[in-house]
């Protein structure tokens, strides 16, 4: 069996698609949670992420940044081992503006997860 | 590009030892380990020619440039470059080497004449086009253990990530530095088995002329 040696190349797209079945917002009538709103968590995660683990992007300066929800073909250079922890970001920080108390609940087990994700074997 | 089997081997030790590791963070990683192995065992050495012409005043700087992609270390001796097939190198001389790569005599000849500096070499910047630090192949093949536990040492000592472990960083780095001190040694021995780390002063065997210093292994 041949072995890939090139590595998954994961778009906005994917991190938003994972996100929203979280969310349970996966029906577009419109959505509940918009790509924008997705992908300013997005930003804020890799921000998080830079922040914690400067190691996942040995070679920038800055932490990767995504414009809108115009361009969710880019592609999130971050390695497919941290999709998760990302994605739990971005659910944890969405589910944040809801004041009911059972999101604020989720929310924070989402944000501990993304924590616990980036600095122990969990 | 390529990478060898021997590299695979070492990557794919590191990655089972460091869950959560990225390739790069381990190859960054594997650039210092290696530094710090040459630094300490001297395992990379290479001889350099210079021509020193007669009559240049004492203190005259010679510049010492290597063939390969390297950063010069240490100078570990000088020896005068042997004028006959019998023999691999003239008597030994005295030199310095204060700022990397400059070569100072202690006594200038009185005529041309050229000596072989041996160089204590270490790892230096750009990498391979893969990220991958270069140096001579068989260090890997002999020292295989020894750099993998330089480098699951090294990245279990980093703070808050997957692969954090104090313990187990501070089991492998003691076992890394004690194996680089052995490494040592055995370059002194030139990899010889029971070949003694010294040798009889030149006078002892002959003429009491000119510097009879220690100038490395026989």
């Amino acid at each position: 069996m041949a072995i890939s040696v090139i590595p998954p190349a994961i778009p906005v797209s994917s991190y938003i698609s994972i996100a929203r079945t979280l969310l349970q917002d996966t029906v577009d009538s419109p959505y509940r949670y918009s790509d924008s709103d997705l992908v300013v968590a997005l930003n804020v995660g890799l921000g998080e992420i830079w922040r914690l683990r400067r190691d996942l992007f040995l070679g920038r300066s800055f932490a990767p940044k995504f414009d809108g929800a115009d361009n969710t073909t880019d592609i999130v250079p971050l390695d497919e081992g941290y999709r998760m922890a990302l994605v739990y970001y971005i659910v944890g920080f969405i589910q944040l503006r809801d004041d009911e108390e059972v999101q604020d609940q989720r929310a924070a087990a989402f944000l501990s997860l993304f924590n616990a994700k980036l600095g122990t074997v969990s | 590009m390529t990478v060898g089997l021997d590299v695979q081997r070492l990557m794919n030790n590191a990655r089972i030892r460091l869950p959560g590791a990225t390739d790069d963070a381990i190859q960054y990683a594997l650039f210092t380990v290696m530094d710090d192995f040459f630094k300490g065992s001297n395992t990379w050495q290479e001889d350099v020619d210079v021509f020193v012409p007669g009559g240049d005043p004492a203190g005259t700087v010679y510049q010492l440039v290597t063939e390969t992609s390297s950063t010069i270390d240490k100078l570990m001796w000088v020896f005068q470059k042997s004028t006959s097939p019998n023999f691999m190198r003239g008597p030994s001389i005295s030199a310095s080497m204060s700022t990397p790569g400059e070569l100072v005599l202690t006594t200038q000849p009185s005529s041309d004449i050229t000596y072989t500096a041996t160089l204590s070499l270490t790892v230096q910047d750009p990498t391979t086009r893969d990220g991958y630090v270069q140096f001579p192949a068989w260090v890997l093949a002999k020292y295989r253990n020894v750099i993998l536990d330089g480098l699951v040492g090294s990245m279990m000592s980093q703070p808050s990530k997957p692969f954090s472990n104090t313990t187990l960083s501070v089991f492998h780095m003691r076992k890394f530095n004690s194996k680089v001190a052995a490494a040592r040694v055995e370059m002194m021995r030139n990899n010889t088995f029971r070949q003694q780390a010294w040798r009889f002063p030149s006078f002892s065997s002959g003429s009491q002329r000119g510097n009879s210093g220690w100038g490395g292994p026989v």
